[in-house]
């Protein structure tokens, strides 16, 4: 049995990774790895503690936020995608037409 | 019995629908034939009605320890009311096929007539206040519909609006009055709240000022000073509207309602001494107006104001019976007068100036023959309507110790014979002086108005013999019918001796008049300018009805006018519009303030997010 404070270690570390990455990184693709690295390392967590509670309902919960994680990644790569092509627009800076 | 009220309905929702596309022959029989069949079912149950029976239908509102059932009441006072109603509406009705034949909206009309005549026989059957007001404010509503029938008129569609806001203010204290009654009584139907009254559980003073209150909204509806203003401008509907509504039925709602409540008024004394005065006053009133009107159906608009104001009089000294009595009788001679004056303005293709009519007995010989009869119905020919129930309650105020009111009253009898013959000599004698085309088209009416007339006639020449003078016979089947229907039943002593000199005083009174009429307007007939000559003051006065409507309108409708134009200079413009476009700016202001946060730029986004979750989670993990 692993020690349970690494896993939350490991998922916390995991997490901090996916939130820099979306901080630093320009470009819209990276930015999309950096939430799902974040969300992943929830994810984590929550089998663990799904594990140590001895239930399903952690594992359940994975599975819908995998779910939804993926219709994510499929809109947010298309609207990458369309702004590349329509106004070839690839670094998160380029974009400020909502300046209010 | 609910039958009596579902037929009128019945055929006004099927005209309202379907009216468009029926022929005018086919809406002229359903139309009468359904009030028929009302007239028909209440002569059915007419033998029940003595013993005085609720038809429960519906419970209506319900809540807490308030009930309120609509019901039917079937008792003499209701029954006499609905065979007057549905009877004198049925032949109106007949009449007014033949009246209004040429006009395009047919349906229409007869579509108004039977929602009217439905909402006054739940006026009248109605066993509950809160029902009764609901048939009172639907006859309203009616009433207003027919006086604006001819709405491209301007004067018609005005005078409409003029009723229903006048009568807007009675029902203002009519519906306090009722809220009153609810809040101490408790209950709604008639029977509770006289029971109530009469055994004193309502305090007098409060039962007072219920009873003025109540009465405020009779003189509204009743058209009675200070409110009866509407009821002359009424005259611009359709003349079969002004027989029905204004003339035999609605505006006797008032005189009904003050006698289905006898109960509160006997004990309210301060209460019903304000009816028996402003009954009497108004009778006398509207009398010395109808003498200088020019306008056929004014001067019988003002003399229904009158004849109503003797009702109210009767009510009001407590001789309901009496007042009954003579709404029944008026009811017939006077939708007979307005139904003869259609016919003489039918003929005359629609003008109503006396001063332009004339001769037209020879014309006109039916119409000339019931007019008569009316007349010598309302002035109190012995022998005719009039002349019974007129004398019933001048009696009654005689005896009831009310002198100065009783010589006001038989003055007005004097007045009322000399302006009802004023009319009719200036109409029917003399010389003809319409122009010369109208007098080519001059004819008799055709049978569907003339029969009508000639019914009502017989009923405004017969109909007084059922409660004959006390000095002939003690008994009346009458009285003894409608006396169930009175809580505090207090004797009034006639003395036969002294009641005989009375009979034969207002009906010299009335003969007198007929005779002055006779000379001024058929003898001499340049007397009446020499006269008005003499008096200028006074007939103008007179002709220009006191000038009350100016006054109504100087002092009221200016002063609202005026006071909302000040209102909306000083406080809408300033005040509400300020507040309104404030709020739009201040939205506008904050606006702009917060759209500086919002950068576009998605970094910020993203450091604020993350910023708001630090603050979060330290202030969870620091135990906030």
């Amino acid at each position: 049995m692993i020690c349970g404070y690494s896993i939350i270690l490991l998922s916390f570390l995991l997490f901090l990774i996916g939130i820099a990455i979306f901080i630093s990184k320009k470009s819209f693709i990276m930015m999309l790895v950096g939430a799902e690295f974040s969300l992943n390392a929830i994810n984590l967590l929550f089998v663990f503690f799904s594990k140590v509670k001895g239930n399903l309902d952690g594992q359940i919960f994975v599975i819908f936020t995998l779910t939804v994680a993926a219709v994510e990644v499929a809109v947010g790569i298309s609207i990458a995608v369309l702004l590349y092509k329509k106004h070839k627009i690839e670094s998160r800076d380029d974009l400020k037409e909502l300046k209010g | 019995m609910i039958f009596v009220l579902i037929f009128p309905l019945a055929s006004a929702l099927f005209l309202v629908l379907f009216g468009k596309y029926l022929s005018k022959k086919f809406i002229s029989i359903i139309s009468p034939f359904s009030v028929f069949l009302s007239f028909l079912t209440s002569l059915l149950f007419f033998s029940k009605a003595s013993e005085g029976i609720v038809y429960n239908v519906y419970n209506w509102i319900s809540v807490g320890n308030l009930n309120i059932d609509i019901a039917l009441k079937w008792d003499p006072l209701s029954s006499v009311m609905v065979l007057m109603v549905t009877g004198v509406s049925f032949l109106i009705h007949v009449y007014a096929t033949g009246y209004m034949h040429e006009d395009n909206s047919f349906s229409r009309f007869f579509a108004y007539m039977n929602l009217f005549t439905f909402f006054m026989l739940v006026l009248v059957l109605s066993s509950s206040i809160v029902m009764m007001f609901v048939g009172w404010e639907g006859v309203g509503l009616c009433s207003y519909l027919l006086i604006g029938f001819w709405f491209e008129k301007e004067s018609a569609s005005k005078a409409g609006m003029k009723a229903f806001i006048v009568n807007r203010i009675g029902d203002l204290g009519f519906l306090i009055g009722i809220f009153w009654i609810l809040y101490i009584v408790r209950r709604a139907n008639f029977d509770a709240i006289n029971k109530a009254a009469v055994s004193g559980n309502i305090p007098l003073a409060i039962s007072s000022l219920i009873g003025v209150l109540l009465f405020i909204g009779a003189t509204g509806k009743s058209a009675q000073i200070p409110l009866y203003v509407w009821l002359p401008d009424a005259m611009e509907g359709p003349t079969p509207v002004s027989a029905l509504i204004h003339a035999a039925t609605m505006v006797t709602a008032g005189v009904y309602m003050i006698v289905r409540l006898n109960g509160l008024f006997s004990v309210a004394h301060t209460a019903s001494t304000v009816v028996a005065i402003v009954g009497v006053f108004t009778a006398f009133y509207a009398a010395t107006i109808a003498i200088t009107q020019n306008d056929i159906k004014k001067v019988l608009a003002y003399s229904t104001i009158s004849q109503i104001g003797y009702m109210i009089f009767a009510a009001g000294i407590g001789a309901y019976t009496a007042a009954i009595f003579h709404l029944i009788t008026h009811a017939f001679f006077k939708a007979l007068l307005f139904l003869g004056a259609g016919s003489v303005i039918h003929a005359m293709g629609g003008i109503q100036d006396m001063r332009k009519m004339g001769g037209l007995k020879k014309h006109m010989p039916i119409t000339f023959w019931t007019f008569l009869v009316a007349g010598l119905a309302i002035s109190g020919v012995p022998g005719f309507a009039g002349f019974f129930s007129k004398d019933e309650i001048l009696a009654s105020s005689y005896f009831t110790g009310h002198r100065v009111l009783w010589f006001i009253g038989i003055i007005t009898a004097l007045l009322t014979a000399f302006y009802i013959f004023r009319l009719i000599f200036m109409t029917f004698y003399g010389k003809e002086r319409m122009d010369d085309e109208t007098k080519h088209h001059l004819h008799e009416s055709p049978k569907s108005m003339t029969i009508p007339l000639i019914i009502l006639a017989f009923f405004a020449a017969v109909g007084g013999y059922v409660s004959l003078p006390k000095f002939i016979s003690e008994h009346s089947i009458w009285e003894e019918y409608l006396h169930k229907i009175v809580y505090l039943k207090g004797e009034i002593h006639f003395l036969h001796s002294v009641e005989i000199n009375l009979t034969l005083l207002s009906s010299s009174l009335a003969l007198l008049g007929i005779l002055i009429a006779w000379y001024f307007y058929v003898k001499r007939t340049e007397l009446p300018i020499v006269m008005a000559k003499k008096v200028p003051f006074i007939y103008k006065l007179l002709l220009n009805k006191y000038y009350v409507d100016e006054i109504y309108e100087f002092v009221f409708v200016n002063s609202f006018v005026y006071g909302s134009e000040g209102i909306y200079d000083w406080f809408d413009k300033p005040v509400i519009d300020g507040a309104v476009n404030g709020s739009g700016k201040l939205a506008n202001f904050t606006g702009k303030l917060l759209a500086k946060l919002q950068t576009g730029n998605i970094k910020d986004y993203i450091y604020s997010i993350l910023a708001g979750v630090v603050i979060l989670l330290t202030l969870i993990l620091m135990g906030v």
